[in-house]
């Protein structure tokens, strides 16, 4: 390249910007979709309700709820730069998703589904590495979020003890694993409801043993994205 | 302004075009996100173990793949790896741009032949017969993850052996699945698990560093040979020193 146009080209170079855009916590919806998935799949494994025909009647819900809507939440934690949203939130998703895909398939008799309590390997494997990469999340936000962390150390337990009752067919730890779930459930309405309430209130409405108040930046006048809420 | 002042004295010649002198000044604006490697290397994780442990007959039957198994590792290993890959684009990463949406898309594709299958759509026959219709898949597949090794040299060890590993792991399985050689797509099994496991120790790596801010799992990093500072093989170190508003939304600020 000619110096000359080198030079101009040197000089013509625009001025660069970091840009923060403000949104809201996508990590509320991740863990009301996650809670709500978790609370039904996991009353019903552990055989509180229902029998093995109501998961005709349940998929659709975790197939887009828990799955749809959690994978919604997961993308958007990227530009709320939530690294542990998006790995939590994304692997559950995935998760739902295809067990959703599972039942309907099961509903259409294209597969077959083990009973509630039998021995079902491939979930069973599955459930290995949910558990893994959960323990994986609870660790990376224990700094951060000791209850984020319950949430997610408790649910990595359920998925550890699901693992090992569907893979040994043990109806008893199936039925633990299903209430430990229900307990993660418990857990993640808390700290979703918690996030929601922190930012309508402007403080901690709910504990969350994490930072201290906040002072978002808005034009209280503007429309929505310039203000806080609609 | 300045920068058509600048334009202006070029050289001691006016600018030769007026149409230059109307054009509005550039600004580029840089937009943080969180990683999005780490899902991405999660659903290869995960999707990656329970198929080539099967295939490995660590669990389940050698009858044909078990049909409740490819749900899951379409949507994981698929949909979550592909958009990851995609949000790859934003964090102006080649690599995982390329190889996590390429891997994306082979595991829904996997799982859309899964699900022909379990429809009695299609058969799929035993791994000892010939097979080159799908062996052909791992010949791009094997091809473009070599390269993308190559280019994790810059950047740290377990990249590396996670690309090189899976490269030539697809390669095994190009050639069992084409000769019908059980032998060589059992070679290639065993090169994706121990890759797999550096997919998820490379996932927890970067999560771990971003959420804790500073190095908890080391880098890897081989000095001389590649970006990042001898620092980040030492737990501890502080690697970044992100730009936020404390007291902000999502988005302003870092969040773990």
């Amino acid at each position: 390249m000619d110096t000359a146009i080198r030079n101009r080209a040197r000089d013509a170079r625009p001025e660069a910007r970091i840009l923060l855009q403000p949104l809201a916590a996508p990590a509320v919806l991740g863990y009301f979709a996650l809670g709500s998935a978790l609370i039904i799949y996991g009353s019903w494994f552990a055989q509180g309700w229902g029998t093995e025909k109501d998961s005709a009647s349940f998929f659709p819900f975790l197939l887009l709820f828990g799955g749809v809507g959690q994978l919604a939440a997961a993308l958007w934690s990227y530009r709320a730069r939530a690294a542990v949203s998006a790995a939590l939130h994304g692997s559950w998703a995935a998760f739902w998703l295809g067990l959703g895909l599972i039942y309907l398939l099961a509903t259409t008799h294209t597969v077959a589904v083990p009973a509630r309590g039998a021995e079902w390997q491939s979930l069973g494997q599955w459930m290995i590495y949910m558990s893994v990469l959960s323990f994986t999340t609870a660790a990376a936000v224990l700094p951060r979020s000791p209850v984020g962390f319950m949430a997610q150390a408790t649910l990595a337990s359920g998925a550890a003890i699901a693992a090992a009752g569907l893979l040994a067919g043990s109806s008893g730890w199936q039925q633990v694993a299903g209430w430990v779930f229900v307990a993660a459930a418990a857990f993640s309405f808390y700290v979703g409801a918690a996030l929601m309430l922190d930012t309508v209130y402007g403080k901690a409405a709910l504990p969350l043993l994490r930072r201290g108040e906040a002072a978002p930046i808005e034009y209280a006048l503007g429309d929505p994205g310039v203000k806080v809420g609609q | 302004m300045a920068q058509i002042e600048t334009m202006r004295r070029f050289d001691g010649r006016p600018v030769p075009d007026e149409a230059e002198l109307e054009a509005p000044p550039a600004r580029v604006y840089l937009t943080p996100i969180a990683p999005p490697v780490t899902l991405g290397l999660f659903g290869f994780f995960a999707s990656t173990m329970v198929v080539s442990t099967w295939i490995l007959g660590w669990w389940g039957t050698p009858k044909g793949s078990p049909p409740t198994m490819f749900e899951v590792a379409a949507m994981f290993g698929g949909v979550a790896q592909f958009a990851a890959g995609l949000w790859s684009f934003r964090a102006r990463d080649y690599i995982g741009s390329a190889l996590l949406t390429m891997w994306g898309s082979y595991w829904m594709a996997w799982g859309f032949l899964q699900a022909l299958a379990a429809n009695h759509t299609i058969a799929i026959p035993p791994l000892s017969t010939p097979q080159q219709g799908f062996a052909v898949w791992f010949i791009p597949l094997a091809l473009f993850t070599c390269w993308g090794a190559i280019a994790a040299v810059r950047e740290n060890v377990p990249l590396f052996v996670v690309l090189a590993t899976v490269g030539s792991g697809s390669a095994f399985v190009c050639g069992g699945f084409w000769a019908g050689s059980p032998s060589w797509i059992k070679v290639g099994a065993w090169l994706f698990v121990f890759g797999a496991c550096f997919a998820w120790y490379t996932g927890a790596m970067v999560l771990l560093e971003y959420a804790w801010g500073r190095v908890v799992l080391p880098f890897g990093v081989i000095p001389g040979l590649m970006k990042l500072p001898m620092a980040a093989n030492v737990p501890g170190a502080r690697l970044s020193a992100p730009i936020e508003y404390a007291l902000g939304q999502p988005g302003t600020r870092h969040a773990p």
